[in-house]
């Protein structure tokens, strides 16, 4: 199996009787081998699927008839409890009504995944951002700036990032209020964003650090700088193809994580609030009723289960597909 | 906040109200102390609060506090009758002989202490301590919770910036006018106040634990607090925040010098800061069968509860004296205008906000008037507002459209500031579970009707002493209140008057100056007919500005445990008649 397109140019096409072997690209052999996979494809589908369903909130709960914000109080009794099985469950309300307030749990949750989403995709790619420049400055320069970096990120690995998320949320939005920058739960977003970013680059930039310093001694690298190419050009052309593939993957496998801590932390009660609607939130609330009406605590975690586990399987599958060291 | 009346009991100051001639609505019965009551065993009280708001008497002021400290622990001149129905609501004496000899038309009042009276440590009590007793409330700096009646009655000289002439006993500033203002007898028995105007309610304030004796010489200012004197029959052992409180009987009481108190349970420990699920666990699954609920149960385990026939005889469901109530800011810059004060009133849902506290049946219902009423007399229906025919308990979002398009020409910058999405109102709240969803049903209504609103959570835990600071902020603000005593000038002048607690920013607004000279004015009035009159037009008359723009007339519920006898409601403070309460053997 070829390594890497060069590796790949130097070898003859086969020729086997009667048919011709054609040369494949990295690309194809990654997506062959990631269609060979047993779950790869399905998880792609349904992930694809609630990403979709996510972007196109407003349109499919207009097309159903249905607003996030709405109160459908004809469909509760005189204690704000959904009337009718499992939660108000309906042609109208697919997903039931929310305890309390009245609204519809399945145009809350379409919309409460938009910001999971929303978070955990920029999170993913500013972090991937972030740590591809700091881990090629520290693995391709090395010396004195790779032993800033590496002890600035050993600096925030050992710090109790959970808490001081906690405990910082709410003076950081207070702060970011005052800058005029936001308001109100966009500064909640915002302020959770910069967090998750400010404590996750680092480790996706030891993983490329890694990477450059060994790609820094391969002789197509030697060959480039033999010939008299810049730093930039180093970089940029023969090193950057060949990291995509470890971002691909990180993010494959990030995005699941982000997903579910901004679940975690709006469950805490830090980040979005009310009337605004996450999985955390909606979670968090349903806990308190999950005895007069098990099926609004039932619903939101099965989605978001089947969410996290498609995202995580099709990670998985993405990074066998394209690391070929795990084959 | 309008949606837990117990998180409001437990740091507004609440306080109780004679219920006269009110329907009280008993779901279930309370059987009153039988024969059966006997002395011994532990009583348990549990609550989620870590502490009590005030255990000093100088700062006691909510209901609950009053009557279950003033049963066992404080003794005042006066007190209420323990007693059931509406005898609960008379006076009777205390520490003192009668109930007070008011002369010169009510402006001196005269007390004589009854024989045999001691504080724990075994001394007697004297007019001294309850001269020294009374004078704390002036040390504001020190007192702020308390009630500030003594303040505004005492024949002491005003200052310039309305402050009185006296600054309390830690302060020498004035303490000869207040000496003239309070007196004792040579024989250190008798006390007499002379007040500035007839206050023909006076014995009715000698009934707080704010007018009782402190012992001058075990007076530790605001440290005073966690372990302030027994003058009753039981006495303080233990006081830990988060913890719990201990109380163990007085040694020193006599049953010679207080006929009225019982004192049947041996000791009583108040168990704090128990977890809120925990403390509804215990009461559904009758752990601490000698305890009884202080908070309530969550709503719907308050469903739960009162739909379980087991459990007919530990629980009743009362109208209580409070009223619950949104305060709008009245100040310019904020709501300061009436359309839309009147528009946001329309635009409320208040069914949903009521039917997720609990419904009709627990919670409440509308009310058109601040004051209740159980206040008998001084209650009258007001026109208007929930009798207005364009009002729906589900909001009316297409009339307050058209108020709101009327503001839009009459005060342009209160609609701007209401419905420009750079600006909006400003609704500040405590970061709790039960207010983040009544927030949801509040923006829903609000931004149906057109306003532009957001919620500022802010941290619970500082929420309440931050209230000053965020009255002037905040376009609203939710509390609760209860009258004193049965005279509504113990609700109108401290609600939107000069008095303790008036939220609404309304004192530079051109409707308050003409208000309070009619307020002035009914408070010296000494015909009680005629003072009822001038109250129900004072209530129409703000009730007209939508200085509040809602008023929920409450609901109470009590749960207790299998053992707990003796549960009677004691009807000033919608509470149990602690006095009667025994252990079942």
């Amino acid at each position: 199996m070829p390594k890497s397109v060069k590796d790949a140019a130097l070898i003859e096409p086969a020729k086997i009787e009667g048919e011709e072997v054609t040369l494949r690209t990295p690309k194809q052999i990654a997506l062959a081998r990631f269609k060979r996979n047993k779950v790869g494809p399905y998880s792609l589908y349904v992930s694809l699927f609630f990403i979709l369903a996510a972007f196109f909130a407003p349109v499919i709960t207009h097309l159903w008839g249905l607003s996030s914000t709405d109160i459908y109080t004809d469909g509760l009794d005189e204690f704000a409890l959904p009337t009718g099985g499992f939660g108000g469950i309906s042609w109208q309300h697919p997903f039931g009504l929310e305890p309390g307030a009245g609204r519809d749990v399945f145009s809350m949750l379409l919309y409460g995944s938009r910001i999971s989403f929303t978070v955990a995709l920029v999170t993913s790619v500013a972090s991937i951002g972030i740590g591809m420049i700091v881990g090629i400055a520290g693995g391709f320069f090395r010396g004195r700036i790779d032993a800033l970096i590496g002890r600035y990120s050993d600096f925030l690995f050992a710090f109790p990032s959970f808490f001081m998320i906690i405990a910082l949320s709410y003076p950081m939005v207070d702060r970011v209020e005052k800058t005029g920058i936001a308001r109100g739960n966009n500064a909640r977003l915002l302020v959770l964003i910069i967090f998750f970013v400010f404590f996750g680059w680092p480790g996706f930039a030891r993983l490329i650090r890694a990477q450059s310093m060994s790609l820094r001694e391969r002789d197509f690298i030697m060959a480039a700088q033999a010939q008299g190419a810049s730093n930039w050009r180093i970089i940029t052309k023969e090193m950057l193809p060949n990291l995509w593939p470890t971002a691909i993957v990180f993010l494959s496998l990030s995005l699941p994580g982000y997903l579910s801590a901004e679940a975690v932390f709006s469950f805490l009660g830090v980040g979005i609030q009310p009337p605004a609607s996450t999985f955390g939130l909606v979670l968090s609330d349903a806990v308190k009723y999950w005895k007069v009406d098990p099926s609004y605590l039932f619903i939101p975690s099965a989605m978001l289960i089947i969410i996290v586990l498609a995202l995580n399987l099709l990670g998985d599958a993405v990074r066998d597909a394209l690391d070929t060291k795990s084959e | 906040m309008s949606v837990n009346k117990l998180t409001s009991r437990r740091w507004v100051s609440i306080t109780a109200a004679t219920a006269l001639a009110v329907s009280v609505a008993m779901v279930s019965g309370a059987s009153p102390a039988s024969a059966a009551a006997a002395k011994g065993g532990t009583l348990y009280f549990y609550t989620n609060s870590e502490q009590f708001p005030a255990l000093d008497p100088t700062n006691m002021y909510t209901g609950r506090d009053i009557g279950l400290f003033g049963t066992y622990l404080f003794r005042t001149l006066t007190s209420y009758k323990m007693e059931a129905g509406s005898a609960g609501t008379e006076l009777t004496a205390d520490l003192a002989t009668n109930t007070g000899v008011p002369s010169n038309k009510a402006k001196t009042w005269k007390y004589t202490l009854r024989p045999g009276v001691t504080w724990e440590d075994g001394s007697a009590i004297t007019c001294a301590d309850l001269k020294y007793g009374f004078s704390r409330a002036f040390a504001l700096d020190v007192f702020n919770a308390g009630p500030t009646y003594a303040i505004s009655w005492l024949d002491i000289p005003t200052l310039a910036d309305g402050s009185s002439a006296y600054k309390g006993p830690y302060k020498k500033t004035g303490k000869a006018a207040y000496d003239k203002a309070v007196t004792c007898s040579k024989d250190n028995r008798t006390i007499t106040y002379n007040l500035k105007r007839s206050v023909p309610d006076f014995n009715y304030f000698a009934s707080y634990p704010t007018t009782g004796p402190i012992k001058a010489s075990a007076d530790t200012g605001d440290k005073y607090d966690l372990h302030p004197m027994a003058t009753g029959p039981y006495k303080i052992k233990k006081y830990a925040i988060n913890d719990e409180l201990t109380l163990v009987r007085n040694d020193k009481w006599k049953k010679s010098s207080d006929p009225m108190r019982k004192a049947y349970p041996d000791d009583i420990v108040i168990k704090l800061g128990m977890n809120e699920d925990v403390r509804d666990e215990v009461d559904m699954t009758d752990q601490i069968p000698n305890g009884i609920n202080m908070d309530g149960l969550q709503p719907l385990n308050n469903i739960a509860y009162f739909n379980d026939p087991t459990k007919a005889k530990q629980r009743w469901n009362i109208v209580d004296p409070f009223v619950t109530y949104l305060t709008a800011n009245n100040s310019a810059g904020h709501l300061d205008c009436l359309l839309v004060r009147k528009a946001v009133f329309f635009a409320y849902d208040n069914q949903s906000l009521i039917d997720l506290s609990g419904g009709l049946k627990y919670y409440g219902v509308m009310g058109d008037n601040i004051v209740k009423p159980n206040l008998g007399m001084d209650y009258a229906p007001t026109k208007g507002n929930i009798h207005d025919p364009n009002f729906k308990i589900g909001g009316n979002p297409e009339y307050a459209k058209t108020l709101l398009e009327q503001a839009k020409t009459a005060c342009p910058d209160a609609y701007d500031r209401a419905t420009n999405p750079a600006k909006g109102l400003k609704y500040y709240r405590a970061d709790t579970a039960t207010n983040k969803k009544s927030a949801v049903l509040v923006e829903a209504a609000l931004k149906k009707a057109g306003f532009v609103i957001e919620t500022v959570y802010k941290p619970a835990g500082t929420y309440n002493a931050n209230l000053v600071e965020y009255k002037s902020q905040t376009d609203f603000l939710a509390s609760g209140w209860a009258a004193d005593w049965a005279n509504a000038s113990t609700v109108i002048p401290e609600m939107w008057g000069n008095g303790c607690c008036n939220y609404t920013k309304n004192e530079k607004t051109p409707e308050y100056a003409p208000f309070i000279a009619k307020v002035n004015k009914a408070l010296s009035e000494l015909d009680r007919k005629k003072q009822a009159t001038m109250w129900h037009e004072l209530s129409q008359y703000g009730m007209d500005q939508y200085w509040y723009i809602r008023t929920v007339f409450g609901k109470d519920q009590a749960t207790w445990g299998s053992k707990i006898g003796g549960m009677t409601e004691w009807k000033p403070f919608s509470q149990a008649i602690y006095n009667d309460l025994y252990i079942k053997q």
